[in-house]
């Protein structure tokens, strides 16, 4: 009696639940990365910006991982920046805050879906001369196995996508003809002087709708004007560097919570598919062993979401201001680093105006 | 205080203990409504609950002390019986043994709910579409108040004000686990209760834990802490810096 009658308590009080639909993925293929053979007597510099955090028409994140999405629009340009720099392709891989004309080759993007089972961006890649080397979505599925390599941060589990990327763009550079590879290093130097100074150099090239870069001459190699932004290129290039490292601190930052979080957000989202059957062969199956670790997991998922969304917002906030030297000036940049960028242009032109006796721009 | 989690050994066979159970099950806080809510009037007005607050000790229950009496009341009835059996049948051994276990059942899942509802300082952030819940020494409880109300599968959450005003957070886990918190601010807005609730399959049974927190102006003597990149973690007495 005894049992019908708590039996008839339960009942009343517990609530009977549907079994869960699991997340099903397709299983990922093993991409290796190509790495150069010999390298490139002068390789193509590449700039990397910071992704967006939401594809266009993708599912809008939530105000609450907005900060975590944020942070991974300039942790995971750095990985692939690594991927790049592993691969022995290219020249300088720089992230920078934002887009850059004037860059040899240019990686841009957004995020389109990143949850700890799926990582999927749109990659768009194209030169100076405004060609589009690559568009598309590229997708990867992390496993079990991918994150078992994480206990001795072997490899990310989505490395697979930023191998193919790198492949995809070597690719593309390996069939460049030797005219083409002078046309986009001829195009960067041109749009760079036109950021400059348009008015002296805009007669050289055209740009059309489509973002196509018409060359219609060069400046004499010699002609000083152009020397002169040659120098000031270099200048450009130690700020690049400067940016690049914050980007860099941020990433090493991010490599002691992200990984762990990601891990722990994956065990979640898989832990019931695997066990689900389990599960339901009845009331009594679930070990309370059991019942506890997947607490223990999900607090400590939160317990890194927390840490985060800190992480997040300290980066920004605590971007310290740059000093650097220019040209026996000491310059003081401050604010974001788009900020601070945007700000170190103006000065350049400011500087290359006053060389040419030119009010500023 | 410890509260002994098997009793297996001191609850024998007691098929009138039936009653008693009952009245225990029921003060553990189960009842028949649904754990983690349904779509149908769920989203109701927000309620402002941001500020600090801290726990009022008068009002909250000790979680220990109603697991300890869930135990004792259950073993002294056990006694009883005992005393007044003479040969049990194997159908009222099973019958007992079904009852040890969920009343076993039940002081794991309180010992659980008490490990989730023990911050004492609470301190919530609150605008138009989103509430933050910091809580010392636990994860903040996050909720976009806007969003849909889904049907939870497992591994994902729900939070919102309901048609009373009470703000929820609903968390399905994988096993099974379902943990829900409860916020209820009272007429005056002099008192917030927590209350947490958490189910699991092995026991058809809910569990509830209740905390009551009062409000508190952040004085210039306290314990501050913060999160920079450069030093990470620091903390100091005194005043929050600005």
């Amino acid at each position: 009696m005894l049992r019908y009658l708590i039996s008839a308590i339960l009942l009343l009080a517990g609530c009977a639940s549907a079994p869960p639909a699991a997340k099903v993925v397709p299983t990922p293929i093993e991409i290796p990365l190509s790495r150069a053979i010999q390298l490139q007597s002068d390789p193509l510099n590449v700039s990397i910006v910071l992704l967006h955090a939401v594809a266009e028409g993708a599912e809008p994140v939530s105000r609450i991982y907005a900060p975590i999405r944020e942070a991974e629009s300039a942790y995971l340009p750095v990985q692939l920046r690594n991927t790049l720099n592993e691969s022995g392709h290219w020249g300088a891989v720089n992230v920078v805050a934002s887009e850059d004309v004037a860059a040899e080759v240019l990686v841009t993007g957004s995020i389109n879906e990143s949850d700890a089972v799926t990582l999927a961006l749109d990659i768009e890649v194209r030169d100076s001369r405004g060609h589009v080397w690559l568009k598309k979505t590229y997708r990867d599925y992390a496993t079990d196995y991918g994150y078992d390599a994480l206990e001795n941060l072997v490899d990310d589990p989505f490395q697979d996508l930023f191998n193919e990327i790198a492949n995809d763009m070597a690719a593309v550079q390996q069939q460049l003809l030797t005219n083409e590879y002078e046309k986009i290093l001829d195009s960067s130097m041109l749009r760079y002087a036109m950021l400059l100074s348009p008015e002296a150099f805009a007669s050289y090239l055209k740009i059309d709708e489509t973002g196509e870069v018409i060359m219609q001459g060069l400046p004499a190699r010699n002609d000083p004007l152009y020397r002169r932004v040659r120098q000031i290129r270099e200048r450009e290039y130690s700020m690049q560097d400067i940016v690049d490292e914050h980007f860099e601190n941020f990433y090493d930052d991010m490599q002691a919570i992200y990984p762990y979080w990601r891990q722990s957000s994956y065990e979640l989202l898989v832990y019931n598919g695997q066990l689900e059957d389990r599960q339901y062969r009845g009331p009594k199956s679930g070990s309370w062993a059991a019942v506890e670790s997947v607490y223990r997991t999900y607090k400590e998922l939160k317990l890194n979401e927390d840490e985060l969304r800190e992480l997040a917002s300290s980066f920004e906030r605590e971007i310290a201001p740059t000093v650097t030297e220019m040209e026996g000036r000491v310059i003081e940049l401050q604010g974001s680093l788009s900020t601070q960028y945007t700000t170190w242009r103006k000065l350049l032109r400011q500087i290359y105006s006053e060389t040419r006796g030119l009010p500023p721009a | 205080m410890t509260v002994p989690t098997n009793i297996e050994n001191t609850i024998k066979k007691s098929p009138q203990s039936t009653l008693i159970l009952c009245c225990l099950l029921w003060l553990s806080g189960c009842g028949s409504a649904p754990l983690v809510p349904s779509t149908a009037g769920i989203e109701g007005p927000a309620v402002n609950l941001s500020g600090a607050w801290e726990v009022d000790y008068k009002l909250t229950e000790n979680a220990q002390e109603k697991l300890l009496f869930l135990y004792e009341i259950a073993r002294s009835q056990v006694r009883q019986e005992q005393r007044r059996r003479e040969d049990p049948t194997a159908v009222n051994r099973q019958v007992v043994q079904q009852a040890i276990d969920d009343l076993n059942g039940l002081i794991k899942l309180g010992t659980l709910a008490d490990s989730m509802n023990q911050a004492n300082v609470l301190r919530i952030e609150q605008g138009d579409d989103y509430v933050l819940v910091k809580r010392d020494d636990d994860f903040a409880l996050t909720c976009e108040i806007d969003r849909e109300v889904p049907t939870l599968s497992y591994g994902e959450e729900w939070c919102g004000f309901d048609k009373n005003g009470q703000l929820i957070f609903a968390s399905r886990l994988p096993k099974g686990l379902d943990i829900v918190h409860r916020f209820m601010l009272s007429d005056n807005g002099e008192r917030l209760s927590v209350a947490t609730t958490v189910k699991t399959p092995a026991l058809s049974d809910a569990y509830t834990i209740n905390r009551v927190y009062m409000p508190f102006e952040e004085g210039g003597s306290l314990y501050n802490c913060e999160f920079t990149l450069e030093k990470k973690k620091t903390c100091w007495l005194g005043p929050a810096e600005q």
